[in-house]
């Protein structure tokens, strides 16, 4: 356990979380000189304590606190114990992601305005825009060493990836790449160049992929500013009788609770855990929830459109040697609605290890066609689907009042009903993966349902005005002008790209923005 | 145990593995089995009911007699407990990766080589990054 650098009664800055939004916050403020009090769930779990081996990585890392879920969409029948897969650990899902690092489009910004209105869905634009946006995402690639930009070298070409390119260039696919990848190439900002081990999503052990518990985290550290508290449950958010944020009520790890005081309050728990942390802190002020007058917070929940579908091919593949996600083809991801829904979706090479390949992708599947499969692993390539999800106000982050959480508090329960264009869309990519690898010389395919919910968007949404959403273009609550959401909670869209470069760039603009804020007095 | 590796082997059956990994999974879910008792006692009516659906000996059936019988209890609660466990047990073992050919732990060789890493010789390698 770190030693506590802030009191209890110190008003520091109170970050809740440590994944790329809450400990990139939290590096940016402390190299301002403000004082902050990270306050992370998980414990802190170092690279050498990682190994490569799927399902040990899965009872390592994962979020295991239960969450419930309901809706029609396939997790809800599939995997109704664990609706997402989120990381509990210093890093957040810094730890498992694939580091493929994408900026969003411009009209991506502007959804209702490129795609009109669409009926079962709340489609609204975002209270900035690509340009806005730009000098940041030039400082997020920067930080987290994104091949293809300033200079940086691409990582290797890998077998699943040679499949990929294969396949899109023979079906007419042009802009095909294996770059945008938060993986060192070469050595870099102190970190050694990827050894591809293929167990990114396990937990990089060489540290040559982007993650905040060894970049963000040790450079807040060495500013003496930071106090990091691991194994730190925050329960409640608390208020003043003028409605500004106080200070936090947590939880630690021997389960005894705590109340940190405040100036201010940024909460970066992913998009399920912090609308839950607000729901839970309804208060007599704040009935619905702590600055939820607009009813917004937990709505508009977004996960992207995923698929994976694997080829099995005369000739060995291997795709398992290299990072885990190693190229992308972005011709699908442009908006064209003559392909019959709107929005866009990424195809990536995405391999899975054999465990998971047994256990996981297929849920339930058995016999001898079954077996088969996995007695061709080394001759499979796989192609995974990263679509854009529209924004459903039925589709919600609530309060399951009928099971509580180790502290008596209610856990989050999604529910979430796919939207006829999710369905089409995910329907289009089917097609086109299989015509893909059957162009690099498949004969045969197997698609898995899809997954649970890593990329956790939308309940929180910006918006201009206090009506239509929870926080402003700073992610600063409508309400409360002492609470900032910084995680993808924010997100007004989930655009086809991943969301992790987006989320480091809002974070790198909130701070400098709480910053002035701060120097002004004005919070 | 011969009816439970014989179980396990019909619903993940490789040529390549030997019989004595199929005996020391299903000894290994018995282990797990009998460390609860309900599940002890689902175990073992998952294997009666086996059983009984084979006028008393599943093990003497053909083993496309033995799929069908399996087939027809997919959905109860012991098929369910004896699939999860044998995908888990069968496939997060090392012996089996090294067999289907799986490189498995990779940070214990120090990672793969470039040659590895691209080592199709069936395809052309991209052309670069315009």
């Amino acid at each position: 356990m770190s030693k506590s650098r802030h009191g209890l009664n110190d008003a520091a800055v109170v970050i809740i979380g440590s994944g790329a939004g809450g400990a990139t916050l939290a590096h940016e403020l402390c190299t301002q000189g403000i004082d902050v009090v990270l306050l992370e769930a998980g414990r802190r779990i170092e690279p050498a304590e990682f190994r490569n081996d799927d399902m040990f990585a899965f009872g390592q890392l994962s979020w295991l606190d239960p969450r419930t879920t309901s809706g029609n969409w396939d997790v809800a029948r599939l995997s109704p114990n664990m609706p997402a897969w989120t990381v509990k650990a210093v890093g957040g899902s810094t730890v498992h992601w694939g580091a493929l690092a994408y900026r969003m489009q411009a009209h991506e910004f502007a959804p209702l305005s490129h795609y009109g209105s669409i009926d079962s869905a709340n489609l609204a634009d975002w209270p900035l825009d690509l340009a806005e946006l730009d000098p940041w995402y030039v400082r997020a690639e920067d930080r987290l060493g994104v091949t293809g930009t300033g200079g940086i070298e691409p990582l290797p070409v890998t077998n699943n990836y040679k499949v990929m390119w294969n396949g899109a260039t023979r079906v007419g696919y042009r802009n095909v790449r294996n770059d945008r990848h938060a993986i060192n190439s070469q050595p870099r900002a102190g970190r050694p160049a990827c050894l591809q081990l293929g167990f990114c999503t396990s937990g990089c052990k060489s540290a040559a992929k982007w993650s905040t518990l060894y970049t963000e985290i040790p450079a807040a550290l060495a500013t003496d500013r930071l106090d990091l508290r691991t194994g730190s449950m925050v329960l409640k958010i608390e208020h003043d009788a003028a409605g500004k944020v106080s200070g936090v009520v947590y939880a630690d790890s021997a389960g005894v609770q705590h109340r940190q005081r405040a100036r201010l309050v940024c909460v970066a728990g992913n998009g399920i855990e912090t609308p839950r942390l607000l729901l839970n802190s309804a208060s007599a002020k704040f009935p619905q929830g702590l600055g939820n007058g607009s009813g917004m917070i937990g709505r508009h929940f977004m996960k992207h459109v995923n698929a994976l579908v694997f080829g099995r091919f005369e000739h060995t593949v291997h795709m398992e040697r290299g990072p885990v996600a190693s190229g992308t083809v972005f011709d699908e991801a442009r908006l064209d609605t003559a392909r019959g829904f709107a929005g866009g979706y990424l195809m990536q090479s995405a391999h899975v290890g054999l465990p998971s390949f047994g256990i996981a992708v297929k849920p339930g599947a058995w016999g001898a066609e079954f077996g088969h499969w996995v007695d061709d692993y080394a001759n499979l390539a796989s192609v995974w689907m990263n679509g854009e999800d529209l924004p459903a106000a039925a589709n919600t982050v609530t309060l399951d009042a009928s099971k509580k959480d180790a502290h008596g508090l209610p856990v989050a329960h999604l529910h979430i009903d796919d939207h006829a264009n999710d369905l089409a869309m995910r329907g289009h990519y089917l097609k086109q993966a299989r015509s893909l690898l059957g162009a690099a010389g498949a004969r045969q395919f197997l698609e898995c349902p899809p997954f649970p919910a890593t990329h956790t968007l939308g309940t929180c949404r910006m918006s201009r005005t206090p009506s239509t959403g929870v926080v402003d273009a700073f992610g600063r609550s409508h309400e409360i002008p002492n609470l900032f959401i910084s995680d993808g909670s924010q997100f007004v869209s989930a655009s086809a790209q991943n969301p992790t470069l987006t989320i480091v760039a809002l974070a790198l603009r909130q701070a400098r923005h709480i910053g002035d804020l701060m120097t002004r007095r004005a919070v | 145990m011969a009816i439970l590796a014989a179980w396990v082997y019909s619903l993940y059956p490789h040529a390549s593995l030997s019989a004595a990994v199929y005996d020391d999974v299903a000894r290994a879910m018995a282990a797990r089995a009998a460390a609860d008792p309900a599940t002890l006692e689902l175990l073992n009516g998952g294997i009666a009911s086996l059983n009984a659906a084979s006028k008393g000996d599943w093990l003497s059936q053909s083993p496309a007699q033995r799929t069908a019988i399996l087939t027809q209890q997919e959905s109860t609660p012991a098929f369910g407990f004896v699939r999860a466990t044998a995908a888990f047990l069968l496939y997060t073992r090392p012996d089996v990766w090294k067999t289907l050919g799986y490189g498995g732990d990779a940070w214990s060789f120090g990672g793969y080589s470039r040659e590895q890493v691209n080592s199709i010789d069936w395809l052309p390698d991209p052309k670069p990054i315009p």
